[in-house]
């Protein structure tokens, strides 16, 4: 008997199996993948930073959050309002994304009834005290960077993840601009294959040192008709200082319908 | 013919008064010559032995040494003749206080811009040969009067000088002091030829010198040898009596 | 050459070591006025370099600052700036001064950089150890009352995040929260760590800048011409702005504190001189007292310019020996002043000046070292001339040290050169030609003193013959020897005294400088301070550094019983506020005070005129409906205006022309004053702030019972301060003590050197007369009353001296204040006797004899008498 084609038949089987599990992408097309997967086109929702960690407070803000999708451009406007505690009532955020990532962002401060602008420089620098800077509450855009899929691994043994295999890509910043806006040498993601949402992501600073990991949990559907997915909870943590922030939503809505007109100075200076 | 004076007068303005201490004075001194010039206070003795030494200028006259007119001399060039043709023996030492005696006596040649390492030898040998070999190193102030005024002629002599002029010598020191300071001054004539001009009041002194001079009113009152200058022939006599010496 | 070094070796460098006290003497002479100069000098430069660096601190990555005087411009230019092409960044700061309050933090001044810390990053760069500086921007940035302080400023307060400490404001006492701490870099660094940051708006509201703006630091586009830059923003923001480079500003510091350093340098360069006088006079005594040796040296060959050698050789060899001593003297002197000496730069230029570091190097010990033995060298020139004048006959004399035979007519002439300087000194200060060149006013001083201390003896001996048929009737038997040596030796008696006089008469000097000062401004003050009680917020009121209060408080103040109101017509007279600032004028600051009218039954007296009625132009002033000024008489001496003429100023509103309605005395700034009506002022430069209100008691009320009333009213909410008029006067005062605290170093440095001239005089005058000495014990005077008659003739020099020192001090004071300072420090001082003073100084000098007098007097006491008559 001829043995030859039944091990080729089980070679076949075998690695039919191991393609069928992962499909074959690159690293570009995987955070592609990414972002049209977070891409909603608009999501109202109710949020809670909680900000920790040895040697600080802990503290505890409570916002709305309103975001919408620019007519034909993958960019996002932004308001958030925040409700508590007393000292930040009223308080507001516009982050209207630019081409060119000429981001505006203006704060309204309710004690002086002023709204005051955000210079780019500080676009890097810490977003409401926390560990997570407004370049991170910006949406990352898969083009900014150039990936490279290093491995595939398990997402984790936590409940969400187990027995799901995530793609591990590292993200470093196509030019000086976006590194100096974001603050970032290189970003290693794990992405689930399954719905292409991170889990769990590790920055390098500018120095080339690790020093933060965010990690997404609660990643629920939220846009079943176009397959649009969230994470409700973010955990970010500075493996430097040990301090921590937490951001949690809940009551998402997604498409909604927002009107454009809120994410103008003049509705963000009327809390 | 080493020194030649000729017509030597000085006149010395105080105030209003002047006052002629030399009145024209002539003599000559031939090399080896051991001369004393005596006189009472005011004779012009010293005043005489100054101008020979170029301390001090002449109103008029001449003054030759060595065939040169030192009266015409300027500053300069008679500090220098005094430095390398001159020896001078002062009444009260005058050794600088700060330099111990082989400095003392090096210092003619210092001035002249030689090295002590060059001049140490020539002094430590003169030191030697008056006796002072054991006090090269001494202070001033640690020497006897005696010692000093030794130092001095051997600094007198460290040039090797056409003249050795020497002030009242022995007038600071106690007469065996001064004897032997003279004899040693007698030597070095007698011995090695040093011409010696020596200033002093006292006829015992005095009568070490072959030739006496006496001075008056600033001029010269006689001029002879010393076993027949009036003011000295009794002392030598005496002494030469006395066979033992001082 | 090798001639030379061995004269140098054997003769010169031997006397020094061999009378090491005597070279140790002078060489800490000419230390002492080295220290002095060189720690002044330290001082100055560190001082420079501090405001510099405090400067350069502040600004970062700036090109160019923009600014419009002390009232700030509107905000709404901000935006002009931005868009001028070029401008990369417009950074915006409100720029206060607050005080700490709290019972514990007393009287401490807070600079507070109001800063938009959205957009700071561009241009400045705060850090704080790893964490961010502002732990929750979000709640920093809507909270008013939120600041950010030093570790350093925090740690000395035991604050810490999250503490509340209250500042006084405009609004009155508020607290502040901290919620942001820094490390001491970049802006941190600044003003001794005593900088605080706030969000501008918070800082605005906090200090009553609500829509204004002080500074705009701009960075430019790379590789633009600032020039061209300035330019075009100048043309886009219209007159009343400056743009400037940072560097700009520290050269207006510079200047700003420039005449209170020169007038430092001014009397540490008369000390260094008077330093060096103590060589010439101590080489004087050593060419005297080695006459025969120099003769000896002569007779064997030395020639004369191997002599002169010698001498200068030792003089420079102690002055280079001085000069490194003084170096080493000079850091550790500057380390005990600089403190003092800021601390009254910080009150006269109403801007809190810290020295950070003293920088000293190796430059300043080469300094010392030149000075030294170069000042040694023109020194020690004349006495060394005249050892070379020494005749080689000096060997047959057996005196041991020469009485100066200097030619009788020799002290007349010096005496007549003497007199020739220091008229010629008082001629050209008169002209005001010392003005011109820093060269020509160095020169000045160096003539005075010489020519002082060549007039000098001859006044001395002129004052002794004056006294010889008074003085010896008196005393007993050892008195009359004392006088009669004194008495029978002019010569000697006059060079002796001379080194004390040259002291004293500096110490006068600084004497007269003080007292008129002070004199001036207290005469001036007494003219025009008119109100009863001053109302301000805390600090420091006589320098204006209080916190300035909202015009709007005089509505309240009025009200107060006790206070004396009158109503005219629609006006009620009764509270009269000053609003103090300054504004820029041909490149230099001027001070402005801006006057509420007075009642005008009180015929305008806070108005010192000189040039014309007071009351005619007061009227003009307070009811001109052009704008008018009046200025200062500095002002008018250094910008050559008269009343009549007219001055351009920039404000906010644009360049105005005021015209001159009379000159006044003002002494509030250097540079010049200006007075306004307070209506015009707000008007024309929209600051409607006060520093202070002041009030006149109504009758029947006392000081305490309106000043309890007023505290009990408003004190206690706004923590106002009320002074009263005496209590103000005497912090004028105090003020200007402050500044001349300093001058008593010199004062001391100057008495030192004088002490020891005279020690060193004196102990050569009983070598001098050894052998007179031991015929007077042979005939049975015995050691106690040798003792006294040294005693008593050190003290009548003493006297001497400090008679002679007044003379010629109070002359040369009178010439150097009315002329000379005036034109150096900027403001016109009137001369006033320093009649305290004169008499402290005359004890002083006896005093200093009587110390000088102490070693001697024992060294002639104990001489055993056979060791005196032999004395060679």
């Amino acid at each position: 008997m001829n043995k030859r084609p039944i091990v080729l038949a089980i070679v076949f089987m075998l690695t039919a199996k191991v393609f069928a599990a992962a499909p074959q992408l690159n690293g570009r097309a995987i955070m592609e993948r990414n972002e049209d997967a977070r891409r909603l086109s608009d999501v109202i929702s109710n949020a809670r930073l909680t900000s920790g960690g040895e040697g600080t407070q802990k503290r505890v803000k409570d916002f709305t959050w309103w975001r919408k999708l620019q007519e034909g451009t993958s960019l996002f406007n932004t308001l958030t309002r925040f409700k508590k505690p007393a000292e930040i009532k009223d308080e507001g955020i516009l982050f209207l994304e630019r081409e060119g990532n000429k981001n505006e962002i203006l704060m309204y401060l309710p004690s002086f009834k002023k709204t005051r602008r955000v210079e780019s420089q500080q676009q890097s620098s810490a977003f409401m005290g926390s560990q997570l800077s407004y370049s991170d509450m910006a949406t990352p855009h898969a083009a900014d960077y150039q990936h490279q899929l290093l491995r595939t691994e398990s997402c984790g043994e936590g409940e969400e993840n187990r027995g799901v295999t995530c793609y591990v890509v590292e993200s470093i910043p196509v030019s000086d601009e976006v590194r100096e806006r974001t603050g970032y040498s290189a970003v290693t993601a794990w992405i689930r294959s399954d719905n292409f949402m991170m889990v769990r992501s590790d920055y390098k600073n500018l120095k080339g040192e690790l020093f933060k990991r965010m990690e997404a949990t609660d990643i629920r559907v939220v846009d079943s008709a176009n397959k649009k997915w969230m994470a409700h909870t973010l955990s970010v943590k500075n493996l430097k200082t040990g301090h921590f922030t937490s951001l949690s939503f809940e009551k998402v809505k997604a498409n909604q319908g927002i009107q454009n007109s809120i994410f103008t100075i003049q509705n963000l200076e009327r809390p | 013919m080493l020194l030649e004076v000729k017509g030597l007068k000085k006149v010395f303005t105080r105030g209003e008064e002047s006052v002629e201490a030399l009145r024209g004075v002539s003599l000559s001194v031939e090399r080896g010559e051991f001369i004393s010039i005596m006189g009472p206070s005011g004779s012009g003795k010293s005043t005489l032995l100054h101008l020979i030494g170029g301390l001090d200028r002449p109103s008029a006259g001449s003054i030759s040494i060595s065939g040169q007119s030192i009266e015409t001399f300027t500053d300069q060039n008679l500090s220098v003749f005094r430095r390398r043709k001159l020896g001078f023996i002062f009444q009260f030492f005058n050794l600088l206080p700060t330099l111990s005696a082989l400095e003392n006596v090096a210092l003619p040649l210092l001035l002249d811009g030689q090295s002590l390492g060059q001049v140490q030898p020539k002094a430590k040998e003169l030191l030697e040969r008056i006796g002072m070999g054991k006090r090269i190193h001494h202070l001033p102030d640690q020497l006897s009067g005696g010692e000093m005024q030794r130092v001095a002629i051997a600094r007198a002599l460290v040039t090797d000088p056409l003249l050795i002029l020497a002030d009242e010598p022995t007038g600071n020191l106690d007469s065996k002091t001064g004897a032997t300071v003279l004899q040693i001054l007698s030597e070095l004539s007698t011995e090695k030829s040093n011409t010696i001009l020596m200033v002093t009041h006292d006829a015992k002194a005095a009568s070490f010198g072959k030739r006496v001079i006496s001075l008056r009113d600033g001029q010269i009152e006689k001029d002879l040898p010393a076993s027949q200058h009036h003011l000295t022939a009794d002392v030598r006599r005496l002494r030469e009596d006395d066979a033992g010496g001082f | 050459m090798r001639a030379v070094s061995n004269l140098f070796r054997f003769v010169g460098l031997r006397h020094i070591l061999k009378k090491p006290a005597r070279s140790l003497l002078t060489t800490l002479g000419v230390s002492f006025g080295i220290a002095l100069f060189i720690a002044i000098r330290i001082i100055n430069q560190s001082t420079l370099d501090s405001l510099r660096e405090n400067i350069e601190a502040v600004a970062g990555k700036t090109s160019l600052s923009i600014s419009s005087g002390d009232a700030g411009f509107p905000e709404n230019k901000i935006e002009v700036i931005e868009k001028t092409p070029g401008v990369e960044h417009a950074v915006p700061m409100v720029f206060s001064r607050a005080f700490l309050v709290d019972a514990k933090l007393n009287n401490e001044t807070l600079v507070i950089l109001g800063v938009d810390l959205l957009k700071e990053s561009s241009v400045r760069t705060y850090k704080t150890s790893d964490q961010q500086v502002i732990d929750d921007p979000l709640v920093f940035l809507n909270q008013p009352d939120s600041i950010i302080l030093t570790h350093e400023f925090a740690n000395q307060h035991k604050l810490g995040m999250d503490s509340r400490f209250s500042l006084a404001t405009t609004e009155g006492k508020k607290t502040f929260t901290v919620r942001g701490l820094l490390s001491p870099e970049g802006p941190a660094r600044a003003y001794g760590g005593a900088v605080a940051l706030m969000d501008i708006d918070g800082a605005r509201m906090t200090f009553g800048k609500e829509g204004k703006v002080d500074r705009v630091d701009v960075v430019v586009q790379k590789d633009l011409d600032l020039d061209e830059m300035i330019h075009r923003l100048e043309s886009a923001l219209g007159p009343g702005y400056q743009v400037e480079r940072p560097q700009s500003q520290s050269a207006a510091m510079h200047r700003m504190v420039k005449s209170y350093q020169m007038m430092m340098s001014f009397f540490s360069t008369l000390a260094l001189l008077v330093g060096l006088f103590l060589i010439t006079n101590s080489v004087s005594i050593s060419v005297m007292e080695r006459k025969r040796e120099i003769g000896s040296l002569r007779a064997i060959g030395a020639v004369r310019s191997g002599i002169l050698a010698v001498f200068l050789a030792e003089a420079v060899a102690m002055g280079i020996v001085g000069g490194l001593l003084g170096a080493a003297m000079g850091r550790v002197l500057a380390s005990f002043l600089v403190k003092g000496m800021s601390q009254s730069m910080s009150s006269q230029y109403l801007t809190r000046i810290e020295v950070s570091h003293l920088n000293f190097g190796i430059q300043d010990i080469l300094l010392a070292i030149v000075l030294g033995g170069g000042a040694a060298f023109f020194a020690a020139a004349w006495p060394a001339y005249k050892s070379t004048r020494i005749e080689p006959l000096e060997a047959m004399k057996n005196r041991d040290v020469g009485v100066d035979v200097a030619k009788k007519g020799f002290l007349r002439f010096s005496g007549s050169v003497g007199l020739v300087m220091v008229l010629a000194v008082s001629v050209s200060a008169t002209l005001g030609m010392n003005q011109k060149h820093r060269v020509i006013e160095f020169l000045g001083q160096l003539l005075a003193i010489l020519g002082s201390a060549l007039l000098g003896p001859s006044l001395v001996m002129g004052l002794v013959r004056m006294i010889r048929p008074l003085a010896l009737p008196l005393g007993g038997a050892v008195s009359r020897l004392a006088q009669d040596n004194l008495i029978r030796n002019p010569r000697r008696t006059a060079s002796n005294v001379t080194s004390l006089m040259v002291g004293l008469i500096l110490v006068i000097v600084v004497a007269a400088v003080n007292t008129s000062f002070r004199t001036t401004i207290d005469l001036w003050f007494g003219r025009v301070l008119h109100s009863d009680l001053i109302i301000s917020s805390s600090g420091q009121l006589i320098a204006f550094q209080t916190q300035p209060l909202h015009e709007s408080l005089a509505e309240e103040i009025v009200k107060v019983p006790g206070i004396q109101t009158k109503t005219e017509g629609a006006h009620v007279y009764g509270v009269y506020g000053v609003r103090f600032g300054h504004t820029p004028y041909e490149g230099k600051q001027l001070a402005i005070k801006a006057y509420d009218e007075p009642d005008p039954s009180y015929k305008y007296w806070i108005l010192d005129v000189r040039d014309r009625d007071r009351v005619e132009a007061g009227g003009e002033l307070f009811h001109s409906q052009e704008p008018v000024v009046m200025v200062s008489r500095n002002f008018v001496d250094h910008y050559d205006k008269k009343t009549g003429d007219s001055i351009e100023l920039d404000s906010p509103t644009g360049r105005h022309a005021f015209r001159i309605v009379g000159v006044m005395e003002d002494f509030a700034s250097d540079v010049g004053v200006l007075y306004l009506n307070r209506r015009q002022y707000r008007e024309i430069w929209k600051d409607p702030l006060v520093n202070s209100f002041g009030v006149q008691l109504a009758s029947g009320y006392t000081q305490e019972q309106v000043r309890a009333n007023i505290d009990q009213r408003l004190g206690r909410t706004r923590n106002l301060v009320v002074t009263s008029n005496s209590e103000l006067r005497k912090e004028m005062n105090d003020l200007v003590d402050r500044s001349f605290r300093n001058t008593r170093a010199i004062q001391a440095a100057a008495l030192l050197v004088g002490l020891l001239g005279l020690l060193n005089t004196m102990l050569i005058s009983v070598m001098e007369r050894m052998r007179e000495i031991g015929m007077l014990r042979a005939i049975g005077m015995s050691r106690r009353q040798i003792s006294a008659m040294i005693i008593q003739e050190t003290l009548f020099q003493g006297a001497l001296g400090a008679a002679t020192a007044v003379l010629l001090g109070s002359w040369l004071s009178y010439i150097w204040i009315t002329y000379s300072l005036s034109n150096i420090l900027g403001w016109i001082i009137d001369f006033y006797f320093p009649w305290g003073s004169i008499f402290s100084t005359v004890l002083i000098g006896i005093l200093v004899a009587l110390v000088a007098s102490f070693f001697p007097a024992r060294r002639a006491a104990g001489l055993e008498i056979a060791e005196a008559l032999e004395y060679e």
